[in-house]
């Protein structure tokens, strides 16, 4: 992947590192967000970075999301790189009207006069430590991922997320950084250079030539553990992760399933109207001859996220259910 | 809901023809009525019902070629339906052909017929594996790949296009039906091959065939006809086609109005034609319309043979190498290079009276081309 020494450490951690190299980097780069300065974040990500930098670039700000989304845009529009967290992407919801009609529009509604360089950090997504319930465990990038305008980044591991969110804040468009809440704590090996992972590059995490998966975020993960499984029985999987959910790296994708001939799709959010239904498109359109299976879909029930935690752990597709899937395509059941 | 499929009831059995229903869609059913009957390798025996229910979404059609444990139909609780369960007939129901699109490319390129594939995927869907199955012999098998053909076996089957397939129905009818017969006719070729020399080489012998044979026609027209349906059809048009062999069987592309062109023209067009055929883009205009056809083995180093007539049409000129032979002439014996001609005639609408002028017609002009051109 990289040169340069490398070692192991968490998401947040990876996180934390990229806000800490941007704002060290360049001076227009700044943090704002509820409760992200001295408490460090809700859940630790900016952790240390109020003592490093000051309240002045990590900035503590009222529970307003809509106030602070508009807010970011209009540094950002002065020359500023805002870095604006929301404590829960469901959160963020408050703050729609500025991100789909000022953010994603303003440069293009200026004709290019301007650039909207601000990045939206947020975790997403449930099978956390602890049950969250309705309003604090979805997976909303769909809704994002259907703004024209906005780029949608979801890595699953601590190298992309550092990369990935070194990008986003380079980048000169608004870039919704989703994080997923029980991934914070995965480990995994980062280089002490600083890196970028670019947008709109995916990463097949596995290779294989029977099947390909396309997962991102924590059922990546989900569909590796089915992809080592797998393997055991003699089917080679291969697990592509999309990392960027807009702009997608159809090519990556569009190769490996002319390759696998079989596609897999699994999304943490409600089936209806996601992202695997937007990959699933794709690939018809463009590998419609090459397939030579129905194109599977995994994903999570259309349902509020339950609290009751038996519920809540029959909401969401796990490595068994994957595995399971993949093992009656290839047997020709499917 | 109750899937009823199909029991092995042989020892060998694999399949059966499925003959009828004695129940209807929406009958009750009692157990041990007798349901249907199907055709095995031994006899048509008829199936029992297993159990009580109201027969429902029926798939299977008389004819119907059906696999060991395939669903014909199911046995519903009264008031339950198909749309209950979300049950649908197979897709495959009323004898469409259900492929992946893969398997539906792979056959496209390799010319197999999907009708003649049997499917291993849900429904019978036919997969790509499938398709290669039955397109093994065309290609060399990798060692050890799954696709690779049984080695238990001593023989493989031939896939055969469906060019190849309906070529050997329509000859096999004709000749079944057709009392031929065949007339041989030496052509001296020394002035044809001065011909060819004079233009370079660029023309070939099946263009001068063509514009002979052209010319033929049009002085003995009786051989210029067509037999469908017991009629003798006298064509107006001289239209000459040209056996040509592909990847996927001989075709018969036409020249229209042969007599018409000039050798350039018809080496122009022969050569388009050639090409299209290769690339597989021949149009239906380009194979229809045929009164007559020339074929040429010389090429392949036969010396001469008789081929079988391209129906409806009445006669076929087949021609092989031009061999170098000791002839009489004036007393003496010379060498001259002999082209065999063998003209094959449909007795039913030509007697040898009628074709023989045009075998002799034939011979003359390839014996002075330029008469011709």
């Amino acid at each position: 992947m990289t040169a340069g020494h490398m070692r192991e450490i968490t998401y947040l951690q990876a996180i934390n590192e990229a806000l800490r190299e941007a704002l060290a980097e360049d001076p227009r780069v700044f943090l704002m967000g509820e409760d992200i300065g001295q408490h460090g974040g809700a859940f630790g990500v900016t952790r240390g970075l109020w003592d490093a930098f000051g309240g002045e670039r990590v900035r503590d700000t009222p529970i307003s999301e809509n106030t602070l989304a508009g807010a970011a845009l209009g540094a950002a529009l002065t020359g500023m790189r805002p870095v604006l967290e929301i404590m829960f992407l469901d959160f963020s919801l408050l703050a729609l009207d500025q991100i789909f009609n000022e953010w994603a529009k303003v440069r293009y509604m200026y004709g290019g006069q301007c650039t909207a360089p601000v990045v939206l950090r947020s975790p997403q997504g449930g099978l956390s430590w602890k049950s969250a319930g309705a309003h604090h465990a979805q997976s909303l990038e769909a809704l994002f991922v259907h703004i024209p305008g906005l780029k949608v980044v979801f890595p699953s591991t601590p190298y992309d997320a550092k990369g990935l969110l070194k990008a986003a804040i380079a980048d000169d468009n608004p870039v919704i950084f989703l994080e997923h809440k029980a991934m914070y704590g995965d480990r995994g090996a980062v280089p002490e250079e600083p890196y970028r992972v670019p947008l709109g590059v995916a990463d097949v995490k596995r290779a294989g030539d029977d099947v390909t998966v396309i997962a991102a975020g924590k059922m990546c993960h989900f569909a590796l553990d089915a992809a080592a499984l797998l393997a055991k029985e003699g089917i080679a999987v291969e697990v592509i992760d999309p990392r960027t959910l807009k702009p997608l790296d159809e090519e990556t994708i569009f190769a490996s399933v002319r390759k696998t001939h079989r596609a897999v799709l699994v999304q943490e959010a409600p089936r209806t109207g996601g992202v695997a239904a937007e990959w699933g498109m794709r690939i018809v359109e463009a590998c419609f001859d090459w397939l030579d299976a129905p194109i599977v879909r995994l994903a999570g029930a259309d349902v509020p996220i339950p609290y009751a935690h038996s519920l809540e752990a029959k909401v969401w597709p796990r490595s068994p259910d994957i595995a399971e899937a993949i093992r009656k395509l290839v047997a020709l059941e499917i | 809901m109750l899937e009823i499929t199909l029991p092995k009831l042989t020892h060998d059995m694999q399949t059966g023809a499925f003959v009828q229903w004695y129940k209807r869609e929406g009958d009750a059913v009692k157990r041990g009525d007798a349901l249907y009957a199907v055709e095995t390798d031994k006899a048509t025996v008829d199936v029992e019902a297993e159990a009580g229910g109201v027969l429902t979404g029926v798939l299977a059609r008389p004819g119907d070629e059906i696999a060991i444990g395939q669903v014909l139909a199911y046995l519903a609780a009264p008031g339950e339906t198909i749309e209950t369960t979300g049950r649908v007939p197979g897709p495959g129901a009323g004898g469409r052909v259900v492929a992946t699109p893969l398997a539906r490319r792979v056959a496209r390129e390799a010319g197999v017929d999907l009708r003649q594939v049997r499917g291993s995927g849900p429904h019978g869907r036919i997969v790509r594996a499938d398709v290669l199955r039955v397109r093994r012999v065309q290609t060399t098998p990798a060692v050890g790949a799954a696709d690779a053909p049984g080695a238990d076996s001593d023989y493989e089957v031939v896939a055969r296009s469906r060019v190849q397939a309906q070529t050997a129905a329509r000859l096999t009818r004709m000749w079944q039906e057709s009392p031929l017969y065949i007339l041989d006719l030496d052509a001296d070729m020394t002035e044809a091959i001065r011909w060819r020399e004079k233009t370079g080489r660029a023309r070939s012998f099946t263009t001068l065939l063509v514009k002979v044979a052209a010319a033929a026609l049009e002085n003995v027209p009786q051989v210029n006809s067509l037999w469908i349906d017991g009629e003798l059809r006298r064509h107006r048009a001289v239209n000459v086609g040209v056996a040509i062999a592909t990847p996927s069987g001989v075709i018969v592309p036409v020249i229209h109005d042969a007599n018409q062109l000039t050798a350039q023209q018809i080496q122009a067009r022969l050569a388009e034609l050639r090409e299209r055929a290769g690339a597989g883009r021949l149009m239906p205009s380009d194979l229809g319309g045929g009164t007559f056809t020339v074929t040429n083995l010389g090429m392949y180093g036969v010396d001469a043979f008789a081929a079988v007539i391209n129906p409806p049409q009445v006669a076929i000129l087949a021609c092989g190498r031009i061999v170098e032979t000791p002839v009489a002439r004036h007393r003496e014996v010379v060498i001259r290079p002999l082209l065999r001609l063998r003209l094959t005639v449909d007795h039913r609408a030509l007697d040898g009276a009628e074709a023989a002028p045009f075998l002799v017609a034939v011979k003359d002009l390839l014996e002075n081309p330029y008469r011709l051109i």
